[in-house]
Order: structure tokens, then C-alpha cells, then sequence
């Protein structure tokens, strides 16, 4: 190809741009792991009694478990004992009414990301509720969904506000054995959002929530839960950045989803933290559990994610189709720039009649970053006339990178029908021929040719994401070919 | 022959090796040690997840030296087929290097390598073209008892050498286990079509490894008939720059059958071009299990890979699992795979309906049809003939499927 050398390099080599840290005071939980301190992150949220055991009982059997290690990525072994496992930002003692109260320095925080609260509110109309470290900060657009009787709050404040609610859902989806780091995470998660839709309501806003982990050395443990009532829609939105730091960051979040009968959610992710340098140093572990359940009969739940970032990514958003005539969808882009590894996919089961599912699963994979799709689709006895589609292409950019492709098909139903195809292959020469005689720089033609590699996901994309996402393809990769 | 003492197949392991030449008895002690340390696969073990062998695993077998395979046709000019065992006795250096193609065996092919006692080395010369095709009939002992056998069988070609091999493992016995390696060599530009036929038999664990060297070319045709538990696994090692492998397959399983095939493609030089095609019938109770796996290391450039699994449920109690996957290290490629689950085709049902032939019939038509496009794509007209004729005597009304093809 003609693009010389040393102008890929250059391009590869390109800095993560939203690296800064932001200097505020946190207070901390000394580092390890024990009972004392899932009883002190429990104690400094005042949690009820009951959700302490959980949190203890989440323990125990995490003490009993093994680091997985089946996936396709490699990293040095995690002392669990030497993270912290709570670090809050000290403003949340006399927690802020409005945007104004908020600390000035983590609004200027936002405002470096581009993501101006107060414009979002305005403009976006998008109700935020922004995660700094561990603990809610700013809840916006509240009373408009109270108006509606939908909830949609901090995890903390959800327990004591919603008890009934929580201990309802709370680990209904992803048990707390389900697998080790989701076990990780029940015992010590530290916030999170919780969405109740109630039956026959359309949410009248997209819901999204800005992660963001600032402190050095505290892995970030959040807990999602969204369940949408009979007949109800929601939309969310989740997205984020992390500062530049040496270390390594763990990140073992949980999404637990549950749609009833008739309701449909769709989650929508845009994950951009830290991938470490071009060497692999430092970047952030993420290690996540993302599940949803189509409780009810013609239930939906659809994922869409666009993951660039992270050092190691380990995901798998699944749906368990239960209900009768539900519908689970999945629409992934993942690139793998540097030495970034991810292993992801999804898993789909089909339980219930007439179920339908769709997998369409896009890979990028450029210098020495490794990528791994690895589904799961499953047909039950019970699940007659179930339908599947699955289609995961990957893109290799440059000789040093490596695309895998693991699907698993198990079925044991005559009547349902399945169809799974994949391909692998480079930036074909005619295509970029193409693209320069038409007078597109090399890199405008690389840049076109990976948005419309996967233009199919990026679709799905709700409109504010759509465009970060393809800023976010772009910026990683324009020129990166070999 | 039948050793009468009756064996776990761990516990028939000997402590130590003391015939045969000093290269080959640290090849069955490494096999061995290997074994004791990893012991036979369980259902932990990923490459054996939904093949549970634990029964086989603790049962008691007596062994039986009579696995050798024998020659059903006369030996074309130039060919030489030897006893394993008398050419380790008599030339041993001839085989040093050749008995542990595809590396460090483990689980039941390391089994075999390490109490094989005899076995067929079928060498052709460089420049040799066999056309007519050699036979190979695995009898599978037909006692009640449980015995188990250790086929062994290395083929040999040389420079420009084209040989085509037609293998039958035929038995009907539930009971006795047939733990067979066939180990091929192929020298630059070398051809070799290779047909398998699997009858109806009991236990089977069966292991193909091919090494392939610069533009050779290997192709392979399994017809997997059902089988109480059966595992075939074939490995294509494309060492050479240019090689390629084709590797074809049909099963058909019905009543309590369990079927399991895997597939693995070593692309190691560049320009090397692979098709892996399986496709399956499951009926009854069946399980069928299909695993493909494309590797493509760092450096084989300009490679081209492709696999395809295609299956037909035909009952409310069948099962398929199927993992097609590809492992890709280098950027220059062309990859693709392909799965599909699903019962026969609706429209093409009516098509035949619509045209006065009776239900049954079209779906044993339509059912042998979806099997024959893998046998057609055999290029020798009898080996063809007779995996068709294979196939047909399976199938129900195969008077009137003969009448209209």
C-alpha cells in the first residue's frame, strides 16, 4: 500500500486526547478486601441491613471462585487486595441541588469531553446522570420523569427510596455466582443507576448516564439496573472517558435488564476509557457483565456498543428470550488499536416461542491490538420457531494484529432456524483505489471505508451517539493502514 | 489374541517401554506421561465439551492386537504397503520422525501412540501416480466383548506422487472401541484424495494428521453413517508455501446417535488456500457436533480460508452444536465461515408436492439430496459411486431416489 511507513506510525501513535485528571479530594476506603471493608462500603452509603448480607453473601462466594481465564486476552494478574474499593468525591457531603452547586472544577471536567451538562439539558434533551468516581453528582430532568412515574436515580438512592423495587431486581438477571467478576462487583459495587419504567409509559427522553473514573487505583464497581413495566420503552444511553494513568484500572461493572411483557429497552454504549500507550502501559481492565431478560411476551431488548477504548475489554452482553415472541438484538463495533485486547460478543437464548434474535458484530483490528468475537446462540427444545441471524466481519488493519472468531451454536429445536456467517480480511486495494482516484487522501479513503464497514451498527446508534461514535472511529484510525 | 484381563484405558498404560527402537520408546513415554498428566478428556475439556466420554473413559477393555487394517485391493506398481511393525523391527530408521506428525499427541491419540503394536505404512515414490484407488477395511471386532483396538496407518507420498484412499471402518457391535491415528505425509506438489466411510460403530475415535508440504494438495471426503459415539478428528498442517486442503464431510445421525467431528486447518506458509464443507442430517435423539477451526499463523500471507457448516434438524429431539471458528494473525487474507440450523426447506417441499410426489418421499429426496452435494464434489467416479451407494442404503425409499437421479 502506499502510505509510508512512518506516516502510519504516526498515526497510530496518535495520543489519547481526552487524558488529563482532574484534582479533587477523595475520600478513600484503605485498599484490600475483606468483610470490614464490603461492611464499610455498605455503612458509608447507609445501606439496610439486608443489603449488607447480600453484599456479604456476593463475598463469600467470590472467595470461592476462579479468575476466569477461557478468553483470548492476556494481562498480569490483578492483587485484588492491593485496589481500593471506595473513593468518593468529598462535594458529596453536602450533595448539590443543581448544576450551580456543583464543585466548578468537575463541571470544567465535562466541559474538557465536550459534554457541557447544562447544554445537554437544553439542547440534547437528555437527562444526565453523571457518575464522577463512585458516587451521583448531578441528577437532571427528574421532576419531568417523576411527572411521567419514571424513576431514574443513583443507585444509593434508589435503595433507600425504592427498596421494594431493588431488592425485587437486585441480581435477578446476573446472580451473584454468575461468574467471578460479577461476583466481584455484588460485594462491593459502589453506585450506579436505576431506571423504572412504569407499565404502558414512553419515556419522554433519552436516559444516559457519563461514567467517568478519575481516582488512580480504584477500580470502579457500578450496578445498573433498568426495568421496563408491561407496554413501556426506554432508551439509554451510556458513554465513557478516563483519564491517562500509569496503572492499571480495574473496571467490573454489572447491567442487569428487564423488560415485561410488551416493553422494550434499548442500551446503547459508546466506551472510550483509556487503552494504555502504544506499548500497552497502563489502560483500564474492563471486565463486564451485561444481561437482560425478556421476561414477558413480545419483550425487547436491544444492545448497541461502539468499544474503542479499554486495554483488555471482556464483554458480553446477552438476552434471555423467555417471553413468547421476544426479540433480542445486538449490534457491536469494537476496535483494537496498539496493544489493546478485546474479547466480546454476546450470547443469545432463546427460551420461548417464536423468539427472534440478531447478532451483527464488527471488529477492527489494527497494530498489534487482538479481537475476539465470541457468541453464544442457543435454541432450546421448548423454543419452536425461533429465528436467528448472526453476522460478525472483522477488519484487519496492519500484519501485526490478530482477529478471531469463536461462535458457539447450540440448538435443539427442528423448527427454528439459525444462520451464522463471518469474514476476515484486510482493506481491499480496489476499494482504496477507488476512493484515491476519485482524489480522497489516503486517509479519508481508510476513514470512509471503516464508518461504512460498519455503518450497519452505527445506525443503531441513537442520534448524539451516531456522531460521537464515528468521531471516535475516525480519530483512532485514519491512515492506520499498512 | 484378545488379552483376557480387562482395563481402563489409563490403567492398560505400561510403566515403562522397553521394545522397539530407542527414538520410538521415548515417543510412547512422552505420549504416556503426557496422558497421565492430562488424563483422558472430561467435559471440562473444551475440544470435548459436548462429547461426554466418561463412560468410556471408566470402562474396562480388554485389548485386542487384530486392529491392523487390511488391503481390500491388490497394490498398484510402485506402491509399497509394510507392517508397521516388521519395518520397526527390520529398517526402524525409516520411520523415525514420521510416527509424531502433528506434534505432541495428547488424550486418545497419545492413547494410541503409546500401545500401538502394529500398523500399515503405505509409501508412494515420487513421480508415482496411483489411479486406481487403494482400499482400506478397518474390521472392527465383532465380539460382545468390550475390546478395544489401536489401528495405526501412515501413507507416504513423495514428489509429484497422487494416490487416492478409500478407508471403511465398518462394524456393527456396540461395545467394542476403535482408537484409530492415520498419519500423511505429502512431498512437494504430492495429491491425494482421501475418502472415509464411518459405518454404523459402536465406539470410535479416530484422528487424521496431515502435513503438507510445498503445492500439495490433500483432499478429504468423510461419510459419517451414525455411530453409537463417534469422534473423528482430521488436522491439515499447510507447511509448504502454495498448499492446499479440501476437506469434506456428511453425517447422518439418528435414534440415541452421538456424532463429533472436528476440523483443524493450520494455515503455516503463505499462499495457501483451504475449504473446510461439513453438512449434516439429525434425526431421532441424535447429537451432532461439528467444531472447525481455521488457524492463520503470523506470517502465511495471502491466504485464503474458508468453512461452512450446514445442518438439518429433522426431529423435536435432535441436537446440534456447532463452534465454527477462525484464529487470524496475519492481515493479507481472505477468511469467511458460514453455520446454518434449520429444518428442511418449506418451498422446496412443495415444489415436489406440487408436482404429485408423495410427502415421504420428497423428504428423503430433499434429506439425500442436502447429503449428495458433499459426495459430488468427489472427482473420482467410483469412489463417488460407492459413498453414494453408502448413502442411498440409509436412506428410506432409496428405490425411487435411485429412479430419478
Amino acid at each position: 500500500m502506499s502510505a509510508s511507513t512512518e506516516q502510519i506510525d504516526d498515526i497510530l501513535e496518535k495520543k489519547y486526547d481526552a487524558g488529563f485528571v482532574t484534582d479533587i479530594e477523595e475520600e478513600y476506603a484503605p485498599p484490600g478486601l475483606s468483610e470490614d471493608i464490603v461492611a464499610f462500603i455498605s455503612n458509608k452509603k447507609q445501606e439496610p441491613e439486608w443489603l449488607l448480607e447480600w453484599r456479604l453473601k456476593a463475598y463469600r462466594r467470590w472467595l470461592e471462585m476462579k479468575e476466569p481465564t477461557w478468553a483470548k486476552v492476556s494481562y498480569p494478574k490483578i492483587d485484588y487486595q492491593e485496589m481500593c474499593y471506595y473513593a468518593a468525591p468529598k462535594t458529596n457531603e453536602d450533595a448539590p441541588k443543581s448544576l450551580d452547586e456543583v464543585d466548578p472544577e468537575l463541571l470544567a471536567t465535562y466541559e474538557k469531553l465536550g459534554i457541557p451538562l447544562h447544554e445537554r439539558e437544553i439542547l440534547a434533551g437528555v437527562a444526565v446522570d453523571a457518575v464522577f468516581d463512585s458516587v451521583s453528582v448531578a441528577t437532571t430532568f427528574r421532576d419531568k420523569l417523576a411527572e411521567v412515574g419514571v424513576i431514574f436515580m443513583p443507585f444509593s438512592e434508589a435503595v433507600k427510596e425504592h427498596p421494594e423495587l431493588i431488592r425485587k431486581y437486585l441480581g435477578s438477571v446476573v446472580p451473584v455466582s454468575d461468574n467471578f467478576f460479577s461476583a466481584l462487583n455484588s460485594a462491593v459495587f459502589s453506585d450506579g443507576s436505576v431506571v423504572y419504567v412504569p407499565k404502558g409509559v414512553r419515556c419522554p427522553m433519552e436516559l444516559s448516564t457519563y461514567f467517568r473514573i478519575n481516582a488512580a487505583n480504584t477500580g470502579q464497581f457500578e450496578r445498573t439496573l433498568i426495568v421496563a413495566d408491561e407496554g413501556s420503552y426506554v432508551s439509554y444511553l451510556e458513554g465513557c472517558t478516563a483519564p491517562m494513568r500509569d496503572e492499571n484500572q480495574l473496571h467490573a461493572a454489572v447491567v442487569e435488564l428487564v423488560a415485561h411483557k410488551d416493553a422494550q429497552i434499548k442500551y446503547s454504549t459508546v466506551q472510550n476509557w483509556y487503552p494504555g500507550d502504544e506499548n500497552g502501559k497502563g489502560g483500564i481492565f474492563n471486565f463486564v457483565t451485561k444481561r437482560g431478560l425478556c421476561e414477558g411476551a413480545r419483550s425487547k431488548i436491544s444492545w448497541t456498543q461502539v468499544e474503542t477504548g479499554s486495554a483488555i475489554t471482556w464483554k458480553y452482553p446477552s438476552c434471555i428470550l423467555r417471553g413468547d415472541d421476544s426479540i433480542g438484538e445486538f449490534y457491536s463495533v469494537a476496535l483494537s488499536n496498539h496493544r489493546q485486547q478485546a474479547d466480546t460478543g454476546t450470547k443469545m437464548i432463546h427460551l420461548g416461542k417464536n423468539t427472534r434474535s440478531t447478532i451483527i458484530s464488527k471488529g477492527i483490528s489494527a497494530g498489534h491490538g487482538h479481537q475476539t468475537y465470541r457468541g453464544g446462540v442457543k435454541i432450546s427444545r421448548g423454543a419452536t420457531n425461533a429465528r436467528n441471524y448472526t453476522q460478525c466481519d472483522s477488519l484487519l488493519i496492519g500484519d501485526k494484529c490478530a482477529a478471531h472468531t469463536v461462535p458457539y451454536v447450540d440448538v435443539r429445536n427442528s423448527s427454528s432456524k439459525l444462520e451464522h456467517e463471518a469474514t476476515t480480511s484486510r482493506i481491499g486495494e480496489d476499494q482504496l483505489f477507488y476512493c484515491r482516484q476519485r482524489g480522497l487522501s489516503e486517509e479519508d479513503a481508510v476513514s470512509l471505508i471503516v464508518n461504512g464497514f460498519a455503518k450497519q451498527v452505527l445506525k443503531e446508534l441513537p442520534m448524539e451517539f451516531a456522531v460521537e461514535a464515528q468521531k471516535l472511529l475516525g480519530v483512532s484510525l485514519e491512515g492506520a493502514v499498512g | 489374541m484378545t488379552d483376557a484381563t480387562r482395563q481402563t484405558l489409563l490403567g492398560s498404560l505400561p510403566t515403562s517401554f522397553d521394545t522397539g527402537p530407542e527414538w520410538l520408546r521415548a515417543l510412547r513415554g512422552r505420549a504416556a506421561e503426557a496422558l497421565r498428566e492430562q488424563g483422558l478428556p472430561t467435559k471440562r475439556t473444551e475440544a470435548w465439551r459436548f462429547t461426554p466420554v466418561r463412560s468410556v473413559v471408566s470402562a474396562e477393555f480388554s485389548r485386542d492386537d487384530r486392529g491392523v487394517p487390511s488391503l481390500a485391493s491388490s497394490l498398484p506398481e510402485g506402491v509399497t504397503a509394510r507392517s508397521l511393525r516388521q519395518v520397526l523391527q527390520a529398517e526402524p530408521e525409516l520411520l523415525e520422525g514420521r510416527l509424531d506428525l502433528g506434534g505432541a499427541p495428547t488424550h486418545f491419540a497419545a492413547l494410541n501412540t503409546a500401545l500401538f503394536s502394529d500398523g500399515l505404512w503405505i509409501d508412494v515414490p515420487a513421480g508415482t501416480i496411483v489411479e486406481r484407488p487403494i482400499e482400506l477395511t478397518h474390521a472392527i471386532p465383532t465380539s460382545s466383548d468390550s475390546s478395544v483396538v489401536y489401528p495405526r496407518v501412515l501413507i507416504t507420498l513423495g514428489d509429484n506422487a497422487e494416490l487416492t484412499l478409500i478407508e471403511t471402518y465398518a462394524g456393527t457391535e456396540v461395545g467394542p472401541l476403535t482408537n484409530s491415528v492415520v498419519e500423511v505425509d505429502l512431498s512437494c506438489n504430492a495429491r491425494m484424495s482421501h475418502a472415509r466411510i464411518h459405518e454404523n460403530a459402536g465406539l470410535q475415535v479416530g484422528r487424521v494428521d496431515v502435513r503438507q508440504d510445498t503445492d500439495s494438495t490433500y483432499r478429504s471426503t468423510v461419510v459419517t453413517l451414525g455411530g453409537a459415539l463417534l469422534r473423528f478428528d482430521v488436522r491439515c498442517m499447510l507447511q509448504g508455501k502454495g498448499a492446499e486442503c479440501q476437506l469434506d464431510g456428511a453425517y447422518l445421525v439418528e435414534g440415541d446417535d452421538h456424532v463429533d467431528h472436528h476440523t483443524t486447518v493450520e494455515h503455516q506458509a503463505s499462499h495457501c488456500r483451504s475449504a473446510q464443507t461439513y453438512r449434516g442430517i439429525v434425526s431421532g435423539k441424535g447429537t451432532a457436533v461439528f467444531d472447525g477451526l481455521v488457524v492463520v499463523h503470523r506470517d502465511a500471507q495471502k491466504t485464503e480460508a474458508h468453512q461452512e457448516n450446514r445442518n438439518l434438524l429433522l426431529s423435536e429431539t435432535a441436537t446440534v452444536h456447532t463452534k465454527p471458528h477462525l484464529e487470524i494473525d496475519a492481515d493479507d487474507v481472505i477468511c469467511s465461515h458460514g453455520v446454518t440450523v434449520g429444518a428442511l426447506d418449506e418451498d422446496q417441499l412443495f415444489y415436489l408436492r406440487a408436482r404429485g410426489i408423495p410427502e415421504d418421499l420428497a423428504h428423503s429426496m430433499l434429506t439425500y439430496a442436502f447429503l449428495e452435494s458433499i459426495v459430488d464434489r468427489v472427482s473420482h467416479e467410483p469412489t463417488r459411486a460407492r459413498m453414494r451407494e453408502a448413502l442411498l442404503a440409509r436412506m428410506p425409499h432409496r428405490e425411487e431416489i435411485r429412479g430419478v437421479t
